[in-house]
């Protein structure tokens, strides 16, 4: 793919994606999807092309990148807030199935309970709580009418070209196949085995049906894992991971197998808790400050006089005189 | 080392342990940055101002699928780490910001941004 094409591509996206936010006719809205479709859609062909032909199509990342994207844009383009905030919904839970895809599971769910759960439900709840009062329809002009689209389309597809073009041209693109992107196995497997020796209680009990499994279901004696003196247990040579047991007075190596390895989930808080413990800290005092912010912002009462709020429903002020006795508290 | 690929293959907890497809990590990229441009041109075209905050969300979510492919690919857990911070921030910004658009409301009663231009500058 060079770069021409898909510069061209960006700006036939860009076109369509401005067909969909005016409010033309029918028919024109649906040249520009069909355009910004076509666009993306002629792009990730591209990509597919550009595979090694052995590798396997990734098909259902295809499908969860379609359905993101158009969510994406009907969010964008969509004239009532509600629907906007549904079809985020629709995104919300494609990229959770991304991340299903990237191994990325406890992410993948915490995403949908946080984002599709907790904050899209309190996005709708102050949707209806500010619904527009004068618009019947529920489609108010402001949001019918786009700001600026020219302006805005021309600073996002500017920069969906740079991005588009770091990820997908510079020196053939992002490739974990290419020399040096991936780590060793060796070093990975040595990473992991590490997060199990910080986790004692998981690693006794590994060790524990280890040896049940050497012993062929006898009775599990009593043990105790041997460390040396950084307390490391686990002993790696040629990729098989070993610890020291102590049982009674003789001293047993049992072989750990490789599903023992810690899952993902459990290294994700092992990371948490272990490599960045400061910016949990941190995260959580975010969280308590914009606690107390809201409850501040909220708390604060707006006193219009009676007036005030005669002039905002659009009617006429009663009172000539702003400073009569009559004209309330002000604001 | 190939004895080790197939036994990880087979085992359900260690396959996280492989390298990723190439097509994956492409695809998934290219879907972000094309969530992440959608999501700024809404910013600076929608006139509501939640649905201004919904497509800063937008763009989080598109920076959080590019923290977990980068993530996966380089094979540490580290990329799914800062998703978890995003998500912090994010309630955050969803809290204060929808808090922000109450009070607003309450002084006009419309979400028009426009109603607001007296804050610009100039």
């Amino acid at each position: 793919m060079t770069p021409s094409i898909l510069y061209i591509a960006c700006v036939i996206g860009a076109i369509g994606l401005h067909l969909i936010m005016r409010p033309h006719r029918q028919t024109t809205r649906i040249i520009g999807a069909i355009a910004g479709a076509g666009a993306v859609a002629f792009i990730m062909v591209k990509v597919l092309q550009g595979l090694a032909a052995d590798a396997p199509t990734p098909i259902l990342e295809v499908i969860f990148g379609l359905a993101a994207i158009t969510g994406a844009v009907r969010m964008v383009t969509h004239p009532r807030p509600v629907f906007a905030a549904i079809y985020f919904v629709l995104v919300v839970v494609s990229s959770a199935g991304m991340f299903l895809l990237l191994d990325a599971e406890f992410m993948a769910f915490s995403l949908i309970i946080v984002y599709a759960g907790a904050i899209l439900i309190t996005y709708l709840f102050v949707l209806m709580l500010a619904q527009d009062a004068t618009s019947t329809a529920g489609e108010a002009l402001y949001d019918r009418l786009p700001r600026e689209p020219i302006a805005a389309l021309v600073v996002g597809f500017v920069l969906l070209a740079g991005l588009s073009d770091a990820f997908l041209l510079v020196d053939g693109g992002v490739r974990p196949d290419a020399p040096g992107m991936t780590p060793p196995l060796a070093s990975v497997e040595a990473e992991r085995w590490a997060v199990l020796d910080g986790l004692p209680r998981q690693l006794d009990e590994t060790v524990e049906s280890a040896l049940a499994t050497e012993d062929e279901g006898g009775q599990t004696p009593e043990f105790t894992i041997e460390r040396d003196g950084d307390g490391r247990a686990i002993r790696l040579a040629d990729g098989v991971a070993t610890v020291d047991v102590r049982i009674g007075d003789d001293t047993r190596t049992v072989k750990l197998p490789i599903s023992a390895l810690p899952t993902n989930t459990q290294l994700v808080g092992w990371a948490l808790v272990a490599v960045f413990p400061v910016s949990l800290e941190i995260a959580g005092v975010i969280l308590l400050m914009a606690m107390f912010g809201a409850v501040v912002l909220a708390r604060r009462q707006i006193d219009l006089s009676e007036d005030e709020v005669r002039v905002a429903a659009g009617l006429q002020p009663l009172l000539e005189d702003e400073d009569s006795e009559f004209a309330g508290g002000g604001s | 080392m190939n004895e080790t690929v197939v036994n990880l293959a087979q085992s359900d907890a260690a396959t996280t342990m492989l390298p990723v497809a190439t097509g994956t990590v492409q695809i998934v990229l290219l879907t972000s940055a094309v969530m992440f441009a959608v999501g700024m041109v809404g910013f600076l075209t929608r006139r509501n101002m939640i649905l201004m905050f919904l497509c800063t969300e937008l763009m989080f979510q598109a920076s959080a699928i590019a923290m977990i492919a980068f993530g996966r690919m380089h094979l540490n857990p580290e990329g799914q780490v800062f998703v978890i911070f995003i998500l912090t921030v994010a309630a955050a910004e969803a809290a204060l910001a929808l808090g922000l658009v109450v009070l607003l409301y309450r002084r006009k009663p419309t979400l028009d941004a426009e109603a607001w231009a007296e804050l610009k500058e100039c």
